[in-house]
């Protein structure tokens, strides 16, 4: 299948063109998602001198980095669910699931020029929700498991954050301890 | 036929959203460029060339260490700020901009300081300029005078030039609660500032030869920074505070005016006619706790020990000479 026409099932037609989505080719058409996401929030960096190729490799690498991490823990949450899909079919799915993210850049261009910043506000959110609407259901199909699953592997994702900001937090709070009481 | 629809439409949403994510930067790209003609300096991204100034915030009480935890208030470690400076020298930075917000600190803190810029000042011939916010007293205005320049707000509070050592006494209080204290001590001043006694005048005396000692030192060094006769600097540093305005008239300070233009002073000064790069050389309190918890692995030496006040309540035995 062509990767446009993944390009357009995924943005519009998300609950046909999952099933059966999660083959070889797609896992690489996933890489030239994730480039092209990279290349155009590259453009997106908001700090003044900002080298573009320079720019490019730094988001290329953190997208690279996130989506990896990413797809690492949805697997492992997925494992603990029961789920039947591999790293690449879940690393599938967080690309394609990221697709709606473009439209942030079109919208960022009409209250930059417009000076429309309250449709930033609205419509951010909601490209967010329909990003993490085509994860939920991707996932699904992509792990072989029913909605709630999807939902809940998800909301592992939250915990495992969670648990990292505390981990963070604690970490800091008895270095912090440690230090006022070595005095 | 419907799936080349499909395509062209998906053609057309991306070459829509990179097109309009280049417009975007393009036109800010532009803005900022029409825009930076009206400022007189720009922040130093840290991958361009040479710094000219280089800024550090020195905010919080003075002293050695740092008492800061996960989101409480921090102060200025003097060992922190010594190897800020020094990196500044090694950077070959043309002047440095010193932004004060202090109540001052302990003594040998602020003296730790003030002798570092001299040093840099003497070595390197680095412009030093200070500028005080709400407040730069006491420590906070030695560490000003070793610049070679001193702005303030005509409102700022600054002065309070002087030394200060308080001890707790509490013997009618442990007489009346029935609290005896033995003291067992190797020499007749070892418990010297001990709250569970009365202080003997030969301690009174020897305690007001330190801080007389100790404020002789801030004098000198006010004296030398801003040039102004010993005389003078003991006659207005009687411990009173000054407002901006009056450090103006006393001589305390060079000039009354915001911050922004004792940049332009500072950049006038050091020739710069385009626009100045600047570089905030302070660390932010992330960067402070990973520091510290990489410096605190090993003991603490004794003079941070000694001239902590953090760790002064603990230690009631040594009294602390402060500038504030």
């Amino acid at each position: 299948m062509n990767l446009l026409d993944n390009i357009y099932g995924v943005l519009f037609k998300p609950k046909d063109i999952f099933y059966n989505f999660f083959t070889r080719s797609n896992f690489i058409g996933s890489f030239v998602i994730i480039t092209f996401l990279s290349i155009i929030n590259t453009f997106s960096l908001d700090i003044a001198g900002f080298l573009v190729p320079m720019g490019m490799s730094f988001t290329f690498l953190l997208n690279l980095v996130i989506w990896l991490s990413l797809s690492f823990i949805l697997t492992f949450t997925s494992d603990i669910l029961k789920g039947e899909g591999k790293i690449s079919d879940t690393m599938t799915a967080v690309a394609y699931s990221s697709l709606p993210l473009i439209f942030i850049h079109p919208l960022n261009a009409l209250s930059f020029t417009f000076g429309l910043e309250f449709m930033n506000s609205i419509f951010t959110p909601l490209i967010y929700l329909w990003s993490l609407a085509l994860l939920v259901i991707s996932l699904k199909y992509a792990h072989k498991y029913d909605l709630g699953k999807s939902v809940l592997s998800i909301l592992g994702i939250l915990s495992f954050l969670i648990f990292s900001i505390t981990a963070i937090v604690i970490f800091v709070i008895f270095g912090a301890v440690l230090i006022s009481s070595s005095f | 036929m419907k799936a080349n629809v499909d395509r062209i439409i998906a053609s057309l949403i991306l070459v829509t959203c990179l097109a309009s994510s280049i417009g975007v930067f393009v036109k800010k790209g532009a803005s900022e460029k029409r825009d930076a003609s009206d400022i007189s300096f720009s922040w130093d991204n840290g991958i361009s060339s040479k710094t000219d100034i280089a800024i550090i915030d020195l905010y919080g009480p003075i002293m050695y260490g740092s008492s800061s935890g996960f989101g409480g208030d921090s102060n200025i470690d003097a060992n922190q700020i010594i190897s800020t400076l020094e990196k500044i020298d090694k950077d070959k930075v043309k002047a440095v901009f010193l932004r004060l917000n202090t109540p001052g600190g302990t003594a040998s803190a602020s003296q730790a300081i003030y002798e570092k810029i001299q040093s840099i000042k003497k070595k390197s011939g680095t412009k030093f300029y200070s500028f005080m916010q709400d407040v730069a007293a006491s420590g906070g205005y030695y560490i000003a005078s070793a610049c070679d320049k001193i702005y303030a707000n005509p409102s700022t509070m600054t002065g309070s030039i002087g030394v200060i050592m308080q001890i707790p006494n509490y013997t009618d209080l442990s007489n009346k609660i029935g609290i005896q204290t033995t003291t067992i001590k190797s020499g007749k001043f070892k418990d010297i500032g001990n709250g569970a006694r009365k202080m003997m005048p030969e301690e009174q005396e020897l305690l007001q030869a330190l801080i007389n000692d100790t404020y002789n030192e801030f004098s000198m060094a006010v004296s030398k920074g801003r040039k102004m006769p010993i005389e003078k600097v003991r006659e207005l540093g009687d411990g009173r505070i000054y407002t901006g305005n009056q450090a103006f008239k006393n001589g305390l300070v060079d000039k009354l005016s915001q911050e922004w233009e004792a940049i332009d002073d500072l950049k006038k000064d050091l020739k710069i006619t385009g626009k100045a790069k600047v570089k905030n050389y302070t660390k932010s309190p992330f960067e402070k706790i990973l520091g510290e918890i990489g410096a605190k692995s090993g003991m603490p030496n004794i003079d941070t020990l000694l001239n902590s006040t953090d760790f002064a309540p603990k230690l009631q035995k040594i009294p602390l000479m402060l500038y504030r």
